[in-house]
């Protein structure tokens, strides 16, 4: 073979390797920005429906299967009197009223977002943005911001 | 034929006594029936493998314990558990859990041993807990041991257990297999308050 083949052929495959790195390197970074996703910004997140607290667990209480498909996993805003305000385990939990004493709205507020205010006490109404989890004897709502 | 009539009277009355008496038995029973709530207990899991420790956790768990019968329910909801990552997270709700699909874990279950654990006074008991517990829509039989304080009204318990993730019917491609441990350590913290019927 001539001489010139062999050194195109040397070239290309230099030309490979250097390409293969490349997608290489890029795939590693694009794994490692997926490993390391954020977790959704909720303050920025666009709510998908906003409604009371009564009527969110209203909704839950009539047919929990199909609240279950409407809210769960979804981004809502509820607002609500606070009926508790509690401090367990290094986080600020709101018990919402309704007009069921048994079944309230708890928020969790979001511990990956900080919060202007952490303070709350019962009788304030407030509206929260969150995303729901589904209901247990409450309905629960996850990684909570307040709009105000 | 006189005599049946007075029997049959005295028959009612024995009856209406006793009755009365059951009743106020029964009363009596359910004064001290007290059960106790929380809907802010912490529930975690950890587990490691060589290359991944993965934890999460929630502190909306519901619980209920039924001081007349000895049982004890606890439910959680799995969407409720938060990540570090959120790429696990996502990946633990879509497709090992199937959160949508089942969106609760719950335990039914009771202490054998109620009836010795006076909990209307301060102390520390530790108690059997036996019960089956569901999760992605497998129930499996659970034995845990419970650590049980009660300070000043207020009810504290404590209990650590393990799980096998295969029981669950929770599939893991073989991919990551390897990187995610078989057995789930998991824990479970409540504060209860009594419940009051109005």
């Amino acid at each position: 073979m001539p001489v010139h083949w062999k050194i195109k052929s040397q070239e290309m495959k230099s030309k490979l390797f250097l390409a293969a790195a490349l997608i290489l390197l890029l795939g590693g970074f694009i794994g490692y920005k997926m490993w390391n996703k954020p977790h959704m910004d909720i303050s920025a997140a666009e709510s998908f429906i906003s409604l009371s607290a009564v009527d969110l667990v209203q909704a839950f209480k009539e047919d929990e299967t199909s609240a279950n498909t409407r809210f769960l996993n979804k981004v809502i805003t509820v607002s609500g009197k606070i009926a508790a305000v509690n401090k367990e385990h290094n986080q600020t939990i709101l018990h919402l009223e309704t007009e069921d004493p048994m079944a309230l709205v708890i928020c969790n507020l979001d511990p990956f977002s900080t919060h202007e205010k952490t303070d709350f006490v019962s009788g304030e109404t407030v509206q929260v943005k969150g995303v729901c989890s589904g209901m247990l004897t409450d309905v629960v709502i996850d990684r909570c911001v307040i709009i105000k | 034929m006189k005599l049946t009539i007075i029997s049959k009277k005295t028959n009612l009355w024995l009856a209406t006594a006793m009755m009365l008496l059951m009743a106020t038995a029964l009363y009596g029973q359910s004064a001290t029936a007290v059960k106790y709530f929380t809907r802010n207990a912490s529930a975690s899991f950890f587990s490691e493998a060589p290359l991944e420790k993965i934890e999460a956790s929630t502190t909306s768990a519901s619980s209920v314990i039924d001081m007349a019968t000895g049982n004890v329910e606890v439910a959680v909801l799995i969407k409720s558990f938060n990540f570090k990552k959120a790429l696990m997270q996502e990946h633990f709700n879509e497709n090992y859990l199937e959160s949508t699909k089942f969106p609760k874990a719950v335990f039914k279950g009771r202490m054998p041993e109620f009836k010795s654990i006076n909990l209307t006074i301060d102390g520390k008991h530790t108690a059997v807990l036996k019960g089956d517990i569901t999760i992605h829509g497998i129930t499996k039989p659970l034995e845990t041991k419970v650590l049980i304080r009660s300070e000043g009204g207020k009810i504290f318990a404590e209990t650590e257990f393990e799980l096998i993730v295969a029981d669950f019917n929770i599939s893991i491609p073989s991919v990551v297999r390897d990187n995610i441990a078989k057995m789930v350590k998991v824990k479970l913290k409540a504060e209860f308050m009594e419940l009051k019927k109005t």
